[in-house]
Order: structure tokens, then sequence, then C-alpha cells
């Protein structure tokens, strides 16, 4: 067993140990403190030592740790910034469209059109050599064949066929298309045929010796019960006449207000005008085409509720017809 | 030979103490924190025998109790850490320690210091001591210690052989 000596070393060492426990029960300051004051100091500073040779062996566990954390932490922010840049250009683009809405009020407005806004949804594919656009709306929102379809700078084209809830427009710009268009303020009238340039229709006047100026306005002559063109809607300005006064093919080239290749709202003329427009509806009229100080609702509109179906609206506050047919 | 000894017991304190205190105590490891220093005198008792082992781990013990982030009664530690030493020193016979034998005789040992503290520290009126934890404590604490077994019993053991072999058992 134990050699003597060491026997009596941890005798005594028990002894001293079961001491210190007493000493340090009885509370207080007691003998220890001085002594653990001591003895923490050194220790502590050994301590401090060893974190700086463990620190970077525990950060790379801090950084394990952490990875995923992180990692879900920049994927949510990724989340959330993309949702802001959406949010961001969705913004710019609701206010396009109340932009163009509110254009379209207006000129719905002068013309005392009832209209149904639509917007386009779908263009038709131009190897066909037509030029067709979809919109959103269609049977249920009461389209019809051969309603007019403009938008806040004036005709777009007509309605050729209908589906529940989507229909086909017919651009003017199409080759196929013919509206009948009067020149404003004048009462010359002609054929305006598409081209198939959007920039470039060409207007055929009736009478080869009238005399027509580089920048006038058209108009739609309209049709009967406003179809397949309600009355008075403007339609592009004249840019060229070719062909001298008396020639047979004396024709017009005519730019159209509203611009083809960008079109987005459109207003779908479900009832024209009880009478004629004429040329108030044209931008180049202001002073005519601001509405009456005087904004009580016309009888004739409110007589006639519900032409439109569900999600049309029609102008609140019509304006007074200028002219007498 | 004492000087040799001395140091081995002085560096092997050392490093003990700054490894539990500065990195498994910040490993934030579920449970009880690994004893690497109960695992020193383990190994001093085992490399030295019982005598040797008692006297480290009185001075380990102590310098625990004393050192920052420890708030027992001082002497509990040593008197622990003596009766480890004496139980280890006495229990395995030098030519039948296999590995095994080894990993289980100090994750026995850790499990019931831990607990002989608990029990010490209660008598003693200790309010730091939540019962509720202890399996959980024991166990972990034996694990730990399986772990820590081999990789700190063989170095001493052959630094003890290697250095002074004159009082290594």
């Amino acid at each position: 067993m134990f050699q003597r000596r060491a026997r009596l070393i941890i005798a005594v060492l028990i002894v001293v140990a079961l001491t210190f426990a007493i000493l340090d029960l009885r509370g207080g300051k007691g003998p220890f403190a001085t002594f653990r004051s001591v003895i923490g100091t050194a220790l502590g500073g050994v301590e401090r030592g060893g974190a700086t040779i463990f620190s970077p062996v525990l950060a790379i566990g801090d950084w394990w740790g952490t990875w995923g954390d992180q990692r879900d932490q920049i994927n949510a922010l990724q989340a959330e910034n993309q949702d802001l840049n959406q949010l961001v250009r969705r913004s710019a683009e609701d206010r396009a469209r109340a932009d163009a809405l509110d254009g379209l009020l207006k000129v719905a407005g002068a013309g005392r059109y009832r209209i149904t806004p639509a917007e386009v949804i779908a263009v038709g594919p131009e190897q066909e050599f037509s030029w067709t656009v979809t919109i959103d709306i269609g049977t249920q929102d009461g389209i019809e064949r051969d309603m007019s379809v403009i938008n806040a700078d004036g005709l777009v084209g007509r309605v050729s066929a209908v589906h529940r809830t989507t229909s086909t427009v017919v651009l003017i710009v199409d080759p196929s298309m013919s509206v009948g268009a009067r020149i404003a303020g004048s009462q010359e009238v002609g054929i305006l045929s598409g081209t198939g340039d959007q920039n470039s229709l060409e207007f055929q006047m009736l009478d080869p010796l009238a005399n027509v100026d580089v920048g006038t306005a058209l108009v739609t002559f309209g049709s009967k019960n406003g179809k397949p063109y309600a009355p008075g809607i403007p339609i592009g300005e004249v840019t060229e006449v070719r062909g001298t006064a008396g020639q047979l093919t004396r024709v017009a080239a005519i730019k159209p207000f509203a611009r083809m290749s960008a079109l987005s709202i459109v207003g779908v003329v479900v009832r024209p005008p009880r009478t004629d427009p004429r040329d108030s509806v044209l931008p180049a009229r202001p002073q005519i085409a601001t509405p009456d100080s005087s904004a009580t609702p016309d009888p004739t509109q409110t007589a006639n509720p519900g032409v439109t179906s569900l999600g049309s609206w029609s102008n609140p506050v019509p304006q007074p017809s200028p002219k007498a047919p | 030979m004492w000087v040799r000894q001395v140091i081995i017991l002085v560096v092997t304190f050392l490093i003990a103490f700054l490894t539990q205190n500065s990195f498994l105590g910040r490993l934030g490891l579920p449970g009880s924190t690994p004893d690497l220093i109960l695992v020193s005198v383990i190994s001093v008792a085992l490399a030295y025998g019982s005598a040797v082992g008692m006297m480290y781990g009185f001075a380990a013990g102590i310098l625990v109790d004393l050192a920052p982030s420890t708030e027992g009664v001082i002497g509990v530690n040593a008197l622990l850490f003596m009766a480890a030493a004496y139980f280890v020193g006495r229990a395995l016979d030098p030519r039948d320690r296999t590995v095994p034998l080894i990993i289980g005789l100090t994750a026995g040992t850790v499990g019931a210091v831990i607990l002989a503290r608990g029990v010490i520290d209660s008598v003693l009126g200790q309010p730091t001591v939540v019962w509720g934890n202890m399996a959980g404590l024991i166990l972990s604490g034996a694990i730990y210690a399986a772990f820590l077994a081999p990789l700190v019993v063989m170095p001493v053991g052959w630094f003890a052989q290697k250095f002074t072999p004159e009082v290594a058992v």
C-alpha cells in the first residue's frame, strides 16, 4: 500500500481540504478572499491567454453555427428585395394605366360615348399580315361585334369577333379596314383605308377637288347605329397630300393619333352618342372639349341606364354637345 | 526525477485547465461541461498511482475551486478529486489495463464525481444544485469523459513512462 510518507502527506492534504471547506462555509470574506483573488488573477491571466489561443477555433464553430442562419437571412432579404422591386415597377405601370384610363375617360366624356374599358392582353402575330389585338372583355361584358374601340388618343379599331371573356379587335391600320372619315371643320368625307403601315393610312376623298391642308385632323363619319364606327372619334391628322386637285387618285396620308404598337388601355364604345359630337373630341379643340361648369347630368344619359353590363361604366359627367346635327 | 515529475504534472494541469475553461466550456455542448481536469487527475492516478494522483488531485481541486468562474465551496473539488484518484489508482491493476477498461473506468468515475458533488453541495446548503438535471448531467459528463479518456490517459501515461520511468506504474 502507500508508503509511510505518502500516507502522511495525503492525510494532511485531506485535513487541509476539509479545513478549507469548513472555513469557506463559515461565510463572509474569510481568510480566502486575498488568496482567492491572487490565484484568481493568476489563473484568470492564464484563461485569457487560452481564450486568445482558442478564439479562432471557437470562431470556426460560431461560423458553422451561424452559417445556416445567415444563408436564411440572405434568402429572406433577397426575396424581400425582389418584392419591393416588383412593387416599384408595378407602381410605375399602375400610374401609366391610371393615366391611360384618365385620358380614355376624358375622350369618352367629350364625345359622350358610353364605353367599357378593357386591356389589351394579346397581339396577333405579325406574320399573318393582319393587325389584330385581343382585349379582356367579351359577351359577358356586353360587347358585340362591330363596336368601335378607342383609346385616349383616338380610334383604335373595331371589334371583329367576340367570345365570352375576350374579344378580337381589328386595328384601323389593318389593310382590310376601311373607315368612313370626315375632315374636321369642313364637311369633306372620304374612305380611310389601312395600309399595314402603322404610321400611315390612306384617305381617299370623295370630292377630288376638295382642298386638304396638311395638319388637319380626321374624325369618324359614323355608321348606322354607331356600328362599326361611332361618329366623331378622332382618327389622325393629314401628313401628306398626294396628287393634285382634280386627279382621280387623290389621296392623303394620315398618321393615326393612337399608337398601334403601344396599346394597353382601350375602351369599347358600347353605346354611341345620341348626337354626333362632330369635332368636339379632337385634342386640337380643347375650348370645346372642356366640360361645362354646370355639371348636371344629362337626363338622356340617366334615362337609359343598364346599357352597359357588369364591369363597365359610363362617363359620370356628360358634356353638352356643342353642335346640333 | 522529482523535478521532471513535477514539470509533467504542472504542464498536464495547465493544458487541462486551459483547454477546459477556454475551449470546452465555451463550445456550448449540451449537458455538462467536459471535465478535462478530472480526466487529467484520473490519468495521473493511472500513470503514477494513487498517492501521486491524490496529491495532484488536491492541488488541481484547490486551484479549480479558487479559479475564476467557479463559485463552489473551497476544498470540495480537492476532496472529490482525491477520492477519484484513490479509487482509480486502486481499482485497476497496471498489468490488465486495456483501452475499453480505462474508458469505462473514467466515464464511471466522472459520473460518480458529478453525483457526489451534487450530494455534497446539497448537504452544504448550496442552492445551485438542480436535481432535475442531474441524470442528464451525469450521462453527458460520462459520455464526454469516455471520449476524452483515450486522448488524455494515453499521452500522460506515455510521458510518465518516457521521462519518469522510476516512479511510473
